[in-house]
């Protein structure tokens, strides 16, 4: 059953086989199949259960409700907004639905670099079909392909740019447009919906408002979980949740899992916890059209670009000659192209300036499309735990990276031209604005180092790589810890690099890999 | 050296008894200074209007610092409000819901960048407070304090960001975008309340008062 902490008669203690630290896609889909192969289960979860019958698709409650620090959360110099979840179901209630495996190129250069021996590619194949049916994946019907996406894509055709249609995991869907603010129709297959109930049915227990601090463990032995239960309107704690557990598994996301790690002292001799965090960095570029756009309407995103993203051309061979390995170096092979669209509230706080300029950038509203620039990324950001509850993150784009994304914005404002845009403004300080036939340097020459321009994020991974050597790795290719025993990560930390495109389908995958090798052991 | 020799001509005006009601010029001097900074003190930190505020995370000078950022950075002209929309005060009450239950140390970062904005006049060598300025003053002192760069212009960026968090977040407002609002509210397809939708999730959760299983 689903508890919420914050009413439990504290402090108090509680014994399980098995306790599952998170519950979006990596911990609810580890839980559930953990549960269903016989262990006793606890679920922590620091957000609320938040069903379809109280999302009112207002951002002013919907944000609070469903992501971490009400949706602000940035990098400690405050350059990069990082949305994640904090809910039943983490990131999986508010994200696009969209449904993406892991590309062939990425998964030969992890087996090169990090062995994978327990995640060979027929595991890859077993594990992606079984949340594919779980997830009820399809591909979204071209009817249901929106204006604003349209646009995308007659952009792209007069260009002769590759684009295509994406997997997504609804059914029922209605084309509300709010699937960023929670599904009211309940139409998203997400962990809430679809691993929840089984681990509910499984006899897992599942405890909201509940913030795990520490994992506890002595003489390279995990043994349970120091958590604290939240009052769920100030969030501050209200009082000790222990949890004794021979096995833990952290799916607190790849900022919250290196957070907890490195606040538990867990050691790690290869360094790499907290250390190689990768966000998909994107940057987007405004169109205004001269009739309504109304880029609100519909499933938000439907059709994407693969013409700046070639995995080959990327991830060459380890035993790639110097000219493969030149042109991985060069621009234009890591941007996918994306329309994004946002509700009037977070679009106001996107849009550059005040007063009137803000004013008579905002009546464009209905006329504008946003395509978005996301960064197959390779920089290196951290994670550090700030005192018991908090965490700082930290990630600047490396010269290799900042030259991608400025290519991509680029890319984005000839993309919104050629599907008819009559202006395009970039979000920098101050506004740039384009019209047709501009020369685009001034997009290329935008000095990403000054906040004058907001990067925005919403895929972290790769924080607590696995890798089946100890020396570089914290983890093995089962999630499992390779100095404390009984200690498990399950989500997009475990990525060994950022993967290209939407993790979701990836981290369920893994979540069920870690979930059974865990019941297995 | 005798304990008399060692006065200050101020303090034998004392002993003689002259000045202004028995008072020494040196006291004179140091009472107007004290009454003085006295009174800057509670210009610059008291004396808040007695508005009704029923905020659960911003302080009642907060408040009306966020209401005094709205005046000067949402209308066309600073201190000409828009007609359509919430009131400054509004603004200011739509935040504080925004805001609650945000971490810790974000939450000292806005008060830190309240605190710098309504006293950030004072790196100007202002007197008056922000919320004492006129809404095109408050406006300067805002790009004052943007054009300082790094965590200056964060804050600026973060008051401008909050203002709009209140101000859009209020229907009226979304007219003037084309934008037509919640799809639940507009004739379409049922939300999920429905009972037959909603039930599934109300078996998961436990009745309230409910002791968990394993509990020690």
């Amino acid at each position: 059953m689903i508890y919420d902490a914050s009413t439990f008669d504290l402090p108090i203690r509680i014994k399980t086989d098995l306790c599952v630290i998170g519950s979006g896609a990596g911990g609810a889909a580890a839980a559930a199949v953990a549960a269903e192969l016989g262990l006793d289960v606890v679920v922590l979860e620091t957000g609320p259960f938040v069903p379809p019958s109280v999302m009112n698709q207002r951002e002013e409650d919907m944000m609070p409700a469903l992501l971490r620090a009400n949706g602000s959360q940035t990098t400690t110099d405050g350059r990069c907004t990082i949305i994640q979840g904090r809910a039943l179901g983490g990131s999986t209630v508010h994200n696009t639905n969209l449904c993406k495996r892991i590309p062939d190129a990425i998964l030969d250069e992890w087996e090169e670099t990090r062995g994978m021996k327990y995640l060979p590619r027929s595991r890859w194949e077993e594990i992606y079909q079984q949340v594919e049916a779980a997830l009820d994946v399809s591909p979204i019907e071209s009817h249901r392909v929106n204006h604003h996406n349209q646009l995308f894509q007659r952009g792209c055709e007069a260009l002769g740019w590759d684009s295509g249609g994406l997997l997504h995991n609804r059914n029922g869907c209605v084309e509300s447009g709010f699937c960023s603010l929670g599904c009211s129709y309940d139409a998203k297959n997400n962990a809430a919906k679809i691993y929840v109930p089984r681990i509910v049915e499984a006899d897992g227990q599942i405890f909201t408002h509940c913030q795990a601090v520490r994992v506890l463990h002595r003489d390279g032995k995990a043994y349970g979980v120091e958590a604290v239960a939240l009052e769920p309107t100030t969030r501050r704690s209200m009082g000790s949740v222990t949890i004794e557990a021979d096995q833990v598994c952290v799916s607190a996301s790849a900022t919250g899992t290196p957070a907890i790690l490195l606040r538990s002292d867990i050691p790690d001799p290869s360094g790499e916890t907290g250390n190689r965090l990768t966000i998909h960095p994107a940057l987007v570029a405004a169109g205004e059209f001269d009739k309504p756009v109304r880029g609100w309407e519909g499933i938000p995103q439907s059709i994407a670009s693969s013409e700046f993203l070639d995995f080959e051309a990327a991830h060459p061979p380890q035993d790639a000659g110097d000219a493969a390995r030149a042109r991985a170096e060069e621009v234009g092979h890591r941007t996918w192209l994306i329309p994004v669209f946002a509700h009037p509230m977070s679009t106001a706080t996107i849009m550059p300036g005040w007063g009137k300029e803000h004013r008579r950038l905002m009546e464009r509203y209905d006329r504008m499309a946003v395509f978005t620039a996301m960064v197959h990324d390779r920089s290196h950001g951290t994670v550090r735990p700030s005192g018991e509850l908090d965490l700082d993150i930290e990630w600047s784009p490396a010269e290799p990276d900042r030259r991608e994304l400025l290519f991509g914005l680029a890319r984005t404002a000839e993309l919104l031209f050629a599907a008819g845009a009559k202006r395009v403004f970039a979000p920098h300080r101050p506004l740039i604005e384009l019209e047709p036939g501009d020369s685009l340097s001034p997009l290329h020459d935008i000095d990403l180092t000054t906040g004058a321009i907001d990067l925005n994020a919403v895929h972290p991974m790769s924080s607590v790589p696995m890798g089946d050597d100890p020396s570089n790795a914290p983890v093995d290719s089962r999630g499992k810890h390779h100095h404390i025993d009984g200690l498990w990560v399950a989500d997009g930390s475990l990525f060994p690099t950022s993967i290209g495109g939407p993790p979701q389908l990836s981290i369920y995958a893994l979540g069920v890999h870690v979930g059974q090798s865990i019941a297995d052991l | 050296m005798s304990e008399e020799e060692a006065k200050s001509p101020e303090d034998s005006e004392e002993a003689n008894g002259d000045g202004l009601l028995h008072m020494t010029r040196r006291k004179f001097l140091w009472l107007t200074g004290a009454g003085v900074v006295g009174a800057l003190a509670v210009g610059r930190f008291g004396c808040y209007s007695t508005e009704q505020w029923e905020g659960q995370v911003l302080a009642r000078w907060e408040a009306h610092t966020m209401a005094a950022a709205a005046l000067a950075l949402i209308p066309d002209e600073p201190g000409r409000w828009p007609t359509e929309g919430p009131t400054p005060w509004e603004v200011a009450a739509n935040v504080d819901r925004y805001l609650s239950g945000m971490p810790q140390a974000m939450l000292r970062e806005i008060r830190g960048m309240f605190v710098l904005i309504e006293q950030g006049t004072l790196l100007g060598c202002g007197i008056r407070r922000f919320t004492r300025l006129p809404a095109a003053k408050r406006l300067d002192v805002l790009l004052t304090i943007r054009d300082r760069g790094e965590m200056f212009a964060l804050a600026f960026e973060g008051i401008r960001a909050l203002c709009y968090v209140g101000w859009y977040q209020d229907d009226h407002t979304w007219q003037r975008l084309g934008y037509d609002g919640l799809m639940i509210q507009r004739e379409g397809p049922p939300a999920v309340p429905t009972p037959e939708q909603s039930a599934p999730y109300q078996e998961l959760v436990a009745e309230p008062g409910a002791v968990p299983r394993g509990v020690l």
